[in-house]
């Protein structure tokens, strides 16, 4: 995946918002993930993390910053089908102008499509550290249907998907 | 349903106070005896901010964001303006202005709503988000005409309360034009 040298963004922007789509991929027995967000939130957060190290997030480079993507993302995103837990894996980064698409995996294993209805919870609290206002919108994409719905404060960033 | 949630959530937004200050300027000569007037009002505003929402997530009108905060800074200014030029009257004219404004207040939506959709949902969550930034706006106003209401029960004095919150109005929306000319 492409990783730019500096994330910024021309965008101003006064929400705080991220955009997720989960898509069940039958033949690859895996859910594939796609999180958009804003360039200078991401940078936040990653600042936010090396704070300790006394270092900025535009000093690292590539193999540092994707291990530091992955720490942050499967820290902030959980995904469950009927109360099991699934691994969720950091895929890559992809930058464009105004946005961050971060890729992430979780695979499902031998279950069959049958199995994978049921109730999907989701726990989706990026960059709710950095802003309390935070709002992560979740596109679920199961067997050709979409289910939409958001993780925010209010529902303490956690929400039920039913197929 | 979730996007017609959404456009009444960030319609009735704390921190986005700068569209509530300005439907208070808007209704300030309404009432509930002026309902259908109220009800022009704010569905002028809500074209007015569905269509320049779509030219500006489209990319159809590109206007720099501080230029935009700042002319709905203005807006919120010229409205009360308009209100007391005319003395607090219910006039015509202010349908119009209203639908005018809302162009101005829609530009401000237009990154944030390419943000959240794709190109497969923009236009079927189009409808339901304008439709729910409409209901909020119609909740926000039914609970500005009960004060007004309760305050003319109360204290009999509307044209006076109405003068100072215009008086309010005014100072807000001049230090927000203040702080938006220094971008």
């Amino acid at each position: 995946m492409a990783q730019d040298p500096a994330l910024h963004t021309k965008v101003r922007h006064e929400f705080y918002v991220t955009v997720t789509d989960f898509h069940v991929d039958i033949e690859k027995r895996k859910i594939t993930g796609l999180v958009k967000t804003f360039p200078d939130d991401w940078e936040r957060a990653m600042n936010a993390l090396l704070q300790e190290k006394v270092m900025r997030y535009v000093q690292l480079d590539s193999n540092q910053r994707s291990a530091l993507h992955a720490q942050y993302l499967e820290q902030h995103i959980q995904l469950k089908l009927n109360g099991e837990a699934m691994a969720v894996e950091y895929f890559g980064t992809s930058t464009g102008p105004d946005e961050v698409y971060l890729l992430f995996t979780a695979e499902y294993g031998d279950k069959e499509l049958e199995e994978l209805s049921g109730n999907w919870t989701i726990t989706h609290t990026l960059l709710a550290d950095i802003y309390p206002s935070q709002e992560n919108i979740v596109i679920f994409h199961y067997d050709g249907r979409k289910q939409t719905s958001s993780c925010r404060e209010s529902n303490e960033y956690r929400l039920n998907f039913d197929f | 349903m979730f996007y017609f949630n959404l456009g009444i959530r960030h319609i009735t937004d704390l921190e986005a106070y700068d569209h509530m200050l300005f439907l208070l300027a808007l209704t300030l000569p309404l009432s509930f005896g002026q309902w259908k007037a109220t009800l022009k009002w704010i569905t002028a505003f809500t074209l007015g901010h569905s269509l320049s929402l779509a030219l500006a997530a489209t990319e159809m009108i590109r206007i720099p964001s501080h230029w935009v905060e700042l002319g709905i800074a203005i807006t919120i200014f010229m409205t009360v303006g308009y209100h007391l030029i005319n003395g607090f009257k219910v006039v015509q004219g202010a349908m119009w202005l209203s639908g005018i404004f809302g162009l101005i207040h829609g530009l401000g939506f237009g990154s944030y709503y390419s943000f959240i959709t794709h190109s497969d949902s923009f236009w079927w969550a189009w409808i339901p988000f304008n439709l729910g930034i409409e209901a909020g706006q119609v909740l926000l106003v039914l609970a500005l005409l009960f004060v007004y209401w309760a305050v003319e029960k109360i204290w009999r004095n509307t044209k006076a309360t109405k003068w100072m919150l215009s008086g309010m109005i005014l100072t807000l929306s001049i230090q927000m034009i203040l702080d938006r000319l220094s971008f």
